[in-house]
């Protein structure tokens, strides 16, 4: 599989410390897992510019066959999807509305993930506290806890949102007006 | 015990060979930290710590060319892929993917310089000195005189510094090079600085001091037992009996923690809590690495328990009770999917400690390993875990190829 990132201007929020960081390692990882198990032949980036991890892209892309299927996806990272990403048989979206509406409806093979659930923020709450007074082993059991639901792969509330798509039967996609969350 | 030994060997060591893929050895992992279960592929840390040591062992005691082969496989796994900058690629364990993973670089080419003295490929003293060499420059911190966990983060990690030590023990011996063993002395010293010297636990060292001052009060059993090779080390290269007291303390919390049936608890804190699960088993294998360096008997339950542990597959599961890290009374049967899953980073170590334990001159039997299936628990949903020489499954949920650096599948939770 080719990799390769194409610099995008539109913001997105730095993904370079803690928990934000782990968010973005974990997306990734769901990416990469699954362009593999679908055998893409590319993986387009649409990197936005902000402080994440290019050298996480380079390392996963380190160890992946080349294969011929002709079949190509795209990571757009973004409240807003781009027509850029017409002609992308597999799309990741990478935002941060719990519900986005428009095209969706017409596509198949959704998968979602909820990456840093608000319940694992919660405990992430319970972790600071704990540091404030010095509570190690209260420190550890909110840790824990907030690391069981990082990430939810039901619907849920959370930083950030992943959903995949799988658009082989769709001719176009159309852009997507940001809506409330 | 000497008739298990050999049998259990050969059938690890006929298992690591399942594990290996294009660029070294892989599959997931489960650890106290975080798991990663999606990235797969080969992992260039700590695990070539306890393959290289443990395969030279083999070679020393047998000369059967077969375990010069591995040695020679596992040494070029880390040779290729090391990065411009010395550092090697996916060298995080349960952080992969990533780099400059702390032990993971330094355990690694420990174990590289360990298979330069068998082999006497001059380059793999290349290699493992661009790495060490690479730590120092990005780990060294000039204000407090010591070296950092990350790049720009003042805090220690003594168990850390202490494999940080021992190999720039090592590199300093081959290299002749004395710097190396001024940075050496600094590291180790600071396992002596974070060393609790009175009281209940008198002897254990803290995890983490996160101000480079003051000890974070959590103790675990596991890392203490990294810390004694170390110490010996250090003890004999500086001529210096503090450190093989020190090692003396750490062991008697080792022994005082130690719980019936041969596990240690997870974590034990200073106020007197604990944390008993996860409890390892192929990580227990440290611990008793530990005992058999400082020349003590294996305390024998905890060998059993061990030895007892073995899958069919010819590896040794990770640990019992990983439900119970968020649920204190979660059921440790059927067991949590982490439990059950075995990962080379830590079946390493069962290598290192059961070939230092083998009689010389002993030829191992043939393996003698079968793919099994058992019950096991994914949050609280009942499936089977079942492994094969080519992949692990648990139910239809997820699949991981031995041979394939990401899993197929949903993920294991949500």
């Amino acid at each position: 599989m080719q990799v390769s990132v194409i610099p995008a201007s539109h913001p997105w929020p730095q993904m370079s410390r803690g928990a934000m960081e782990e968010s973005w390692h974990r997306i990734l990882d769901f990416v990469f897992a699954d362009a593999m198990d679908h055998a893409l032949q590319s993986l387009t980036i649409y990197w936005p510019r902000t402080e994440l991890d290019i050298e996480g892209i380079a390392l996963r892309s380190a160890f992946l066959p080349s294969t011929h299927s002709g079949a190509t996806g795209a990571l757009w990272i973004g409240n807003t999807l781009s027509d850029t990403l017409s002609g992308f048989s597999r799309i990741y979206w990478l935002h941060q509305k719990q519900a986005p509406r428009g095209f969706i409806t017409t596509l198949t093979s959704v998968k979602e993930y909820a990456i840093w659930t608000h319940t694992s923020r919660w405990w992430g709450l319970g972790v600071r506290l704990a540091d404030l007074i010095h509570a190690t082993s209260l420190r550890d059991r909110c840790m824990s806890r907030s690391q069981a639901h990082f990430v939810a792969t039901h619907a849920s509330s959370a930083q950030f949102y992943l959903h995949i798509y799988n658009v082989q039967e769709v001719s176009h996609v159309q852009p997507l007006a940001a809506s409330p969350r | 015990m000497s008739n298990r030994l050999p049998q259990a060997l050969a059938n690890l060591d006929a298992w690591l060979q399942t594990m290996r893929q294009p660029g070294g050895y892989g599959g997931p992992v489960a650890h106290w930290w975080r798991d990663q279960f999606v990235y797969t592929g080969p992992g260039l840390d700590w695990r070539y710590e306890g393959i290289l040591i443990g395969y030279s062992e083999l070679w020393d005691k047998t000369h059967e060319v077969q375990w010069l082969a591995r040695l020679k496989q596992a040494a070029e796994d880390l040779k290729s892929g090391q990065l411009s900058d010395g550092s090697y690629r996916m060298s995080r364990f349960e952080q992969n993917p990533g780099t400059l993973g702390t032990p993971h670089e330094a355990a690694a080419s420990l174990g590289l310089l360990t298979a330069m003295e068998r082999t006497g490929d001059l380059t793999l003293l290349a290699t493992a000195r661009a790495n060490l060499d690479n730590l120092i420059h990005r780990l060294w911190d000039p204000t407090t005189h010591g070296f950092t966990d990350k790049p720009g983060v003042p805090g220690r990690v003594p168990n850390k510094l202490a494999t940080f030590s021992q190999a720039l023990c090592l590199l300093a011996h081959l290299t002749q090079d004395d710097q190396y063993l001024e940075y050496a002395k600094i590291a180790i010293d600071d396992v002596l600085r974070f060393q609790i010297d009175r009281g209940r636990f008198q002897g254990a060292v803290h995890q983490y001091a996160p101000d480079n001052q003051h000890g974070d009060h959590r103790l675990f059993p596991y890392y203490n037992a990294r810390c004694i090779n170390p110490l010996l080390t250090a003890a004999k290269v500086f001529s210096d009996p503090t450190y093989s007291q020190a090692a003396a303390r750490i062991m008697d919390f080792l022994r005082q923690t130690m719980a019936d049936d041969g596990s240690w608890p997870q974590i034990v804190y200073t106020s007197g809590r604990r944390v008993d699960y996860p409890r390892w088993l192929a990580g227990t294998a440290d611990i008793l690495y530990a005992f058999h360096r400082i020349g003590e008997p294996l305390p024998a339950r905890a060998l059993d328990r061990l030895l007892a542990s073995q899958l069919p597959s010819g590896a040794f599961p990770t640990a019992i009770g990983f439900g119970r890290k968020t649920h204190r009374h979660a059921p440790l049967d059927p067991p949590d999917y982490r439990d059950l899953i075995p990962v080379v980073g830590w079946n390493d170590k069962v290598l290192r400690l059961l070939a230092a334990r083998l009689p010389p001159a002993t030829t191992l039997p043939p393996p003698n390993i079968q793919p099994y299936s058992r019950p096991a628990r994914i949050t609280a949903k009942d499936t089977v875990f079942t492994e094969t020489i080519q992949m692990f499954q648990y139910g239809s949920d997820y699949t991981v190829s031995k041979s394939a650096p990401w899993a197929k599948g949903e993920i294991l939770w949500g």
